[in-house]
């Protein structure tokens, strides 16, 4: 028997071995992986500190002289403000159409709701740069000048999927019975709606709405289509400068809307946890 | 409702009873989502996208199809295209460029949302941050990161020559090599949350039995967990797959004309050349063969799955 032990230990041995082989390698590609998603982001708002005329990472010096050029650069503070506009115009929309589709989306028996569901989530699976070819030939076909009403819609388009899929989530959540408790204590259906419905639903409505926004302030694809040669948006603008006239106010630019993404996950943090958003 | 209260009740209480039971149906059209009949409240959205979703896309296969001189259809548009060496062999290199830029993002991305499924929650929110950051971040500004960063000066040729593997800065900017790095950043957190949300609904006592019942770590988890997580592998896969064939701004910006691949094709036709016809035969191309490798996988994925599930359907 002594010798038979002697062969389990030798066997726990090679397996414990192994098992640490196992989780050294898992730990490393993680933080590999995890290093590889970060470098891109921290090297631009690390080269946007620079004190040159040119990008260099590690920057040379500390200074703030590439943001303080951005309000000199009328151009960029001009495509800033239009590609604001834009975005919370786009999310506007996007959320009362969202919400209410949510609806019936999530309470409704009706025949074909899953048929439903997946026509107003298609947005989300169609490649946004065959949309954008698309809706340009729709648009001149229909004989109608690109403007940025016409850009403002397009956006709907595609982050409409986003605020009924978030303001969907929060609303399978929230008991109905909760409803009938408002009206029968004697509120009526639009106060209802505004004190309790609501409420329970603005954190899946206010992750999905800020969703919506970046994905507008950021959109390219479509943009590049329908924008037309007048109009130019933040995105144009910064993939105009990186390719003609590149230097750090570029990468100033770039770690403003890093920034202005960071804002984006806090809120989805703070309204529904990012654990939670996984799962959507 | 009324019988089954006791005599005793029939003060305040039966008369409340009473009201609630009456005005029940009342009450339930007076939801807020069931004032209107519940699909017209989707009707707004459902018509929004049929005029400025689906038509579009209607008018793009339209546009693919007619012939040139009004009048009639053709497939003149496709057989041009598909008897084009040039058009073939970038339809290759988008294939395979996506290809491999699944392929490592699923090699780095099953580690991540394996380790996300062993460790606390701290590191968990850590780990979805960092997934989250990239993901919500324009890709312009991520490209233009890979640009600073593969450049002939750029952090990754100065480690390459501090460590020795390399006398001359390589040519990694403007390359193939660039783009599939770049790409597979671009796209490794849509891999890591399909993973994540697939490792995590697994229960962790299968792996542990294997173990205990004497399978090594990574048995276990090529015996076990991998294959229970497969529905959550296939959707990643896919899911980049079809993102990554579609990419326009990375293949644009990182790789700078050096080589072209189907969304490049696409924009030319449409903005440089304006030759519609030709976008929209494109585009479609594009969108079928996306959506062939999609279902290929999905078919292919479920056969496995079942096949492998003992007491399925060869039991």
């Amino acid at each position: 028997m002594p010798e038979r032990s002697f062969e389990n230990h030798g066997a726990r041995v090679r397996a414990r071995l192994g098992d640490a082989g196992f989780w050294v390698s898992i730990w490393a590609l993680s933080i590999l992986a995890l290093v590889y998603l970060l470098l891109p982001t921290l090297i631009i708002v690390g080269a946007s500190f620079t004190s040159t005329d040119f990008i260099a990472f590690p920057p040379e010096g500390l200074s703030l002289r590439w943001f303080a050029k951005l309000w000199e650069l009328e151009a960029v503070r001009v495509a800033a403000a239009r590609s604001l506009g834009i975005a919370a115009a786009a999310t506007a929309v996007a959320v009362v159409l969202g919400v209410a589709a949510a609806f019936p989306l999530v309470r409704g028996s009706f025949p074909g709701r899953e048929a439903l569901n997946a026509l107003l989530m298609s947005p989300l699976v169609l490649p946004s740069l065959v949309y954008g070819l698309a809706a340009l030939i729709f648009v001149s076909a229909l004989g109608i000048q690109l403007s940025i009403a016409v850009l403002v819609l397009s956006h709907v388009a595609i982050i409409v999927p986003y605020v009924i899929r978030t303001t969907a989530a929060s609303l399978a959540l929230l008991d109905p019975q909760l409803e009938d408790a408002a009206r029968s204590l004697g509120a009526n259906v639009w106060r209802t709606f505004l004190h309790v419905v609501f409420p329970n639903l603005l954190p899946g409505i206010a992750t999905g709405g800020a969703f919506a926004f970046i994905s507008s302030f950021d959109n390219l694809t479509v943009s590049l289509f329908l924008a037309g040669p007048r109009v130019e948006t933040l995105p144009i603008r910064l993939f105009a400068m990186i390719e003609f006239d590149l230097d750090p106010s570029v990468a100033a630019i770039s770690a403003v809307l890093v920034l202005i993404t960071l804002a984006v996950v806090l809120v989805a943090h703070r309204a529904v946890g990012l654990t939670r958003i996984v799962r959507l | 409702m009324d019988q089954s209260l006791e005599p005793g009740d029939q003060g305040l209480n039966g008369v409340a009873a009473a009201e609630v039971a009456r005005s029940a149906p009342s009450l339930r059209r007076g939801r807020v989502a069931s004032r209107l009949r519940l699909w017209q409240l989707a009707l707004p959205a459902t018509l929004f996208l049929s005029v400025y979703f689906f038509a579009p896309l209607l008018m793009l296969f339209w546009w693919s199809v007619r012939a040139p001189e009004g009048g009639g259809l053709t497939l003149g548009n496709f057989r041009s295209l598909l008897g084009d060496p040039f058009f073939l062999q970038t339809l290759w290199l988008s294939l395979r460029l996506s290809f491999e830029v699944t392929a490592i993002t699923l090699a780095l991305g099953f580690p991540l949302a394996y380790l996300y499924t062993k460790v606390g929650p701290g590191a968990r929110l850590a780990i979805l941050f960092v997934t989250l950051l990239p993901l919500l971040t324009s890709a312009v500004v991520r490209s233009f990161g890979w640009i600073v960063l593969l450049g002939k000066q750029g952090l990754i040729n100065h480690g390459l020559m501090a460590m020795g593997l390399t006398d001359a800065p390589i040519k990694l900017l403007f390359s193939l090599e660039g783009v599939r790095v770049a790409l597979a950043q671009v796209q490794l957190p849509f891999m890591l949350l399909p993973l994540i949300n697939a490792l995590e609904q697994l229960d962790p006592s299968l792996e542990a039995a294997a173990v205990s019942l004497g399978a090594s770590r990574f048995q276990a988890v090529l015996r076990v967990t991998v294959p229970l997580a497969m529905p959550g592998v296939v959707a990643g896969a896919i899911l980049n797959f079809a993102l990554t064939i579609s990419a326009f701004i990375t293949p644009a910006m990182v790789g700078g004309g050096s080589f072209i691949v189907m969304p490049t094709l696409v924009y030319q036709s449409a903005i440089v050349t304006l030759q519609w016809p030709r976008a929209a035969t494109t585009a479609l191309i594009l969108l079928v063969v996306a959506m062939a490798v999609v279902w290929t996988g999905t078919a292919v994925a479920r056969r496995w799955q079942y096949g492998a599930r003992p007491g399925g359907a060869n039991a």
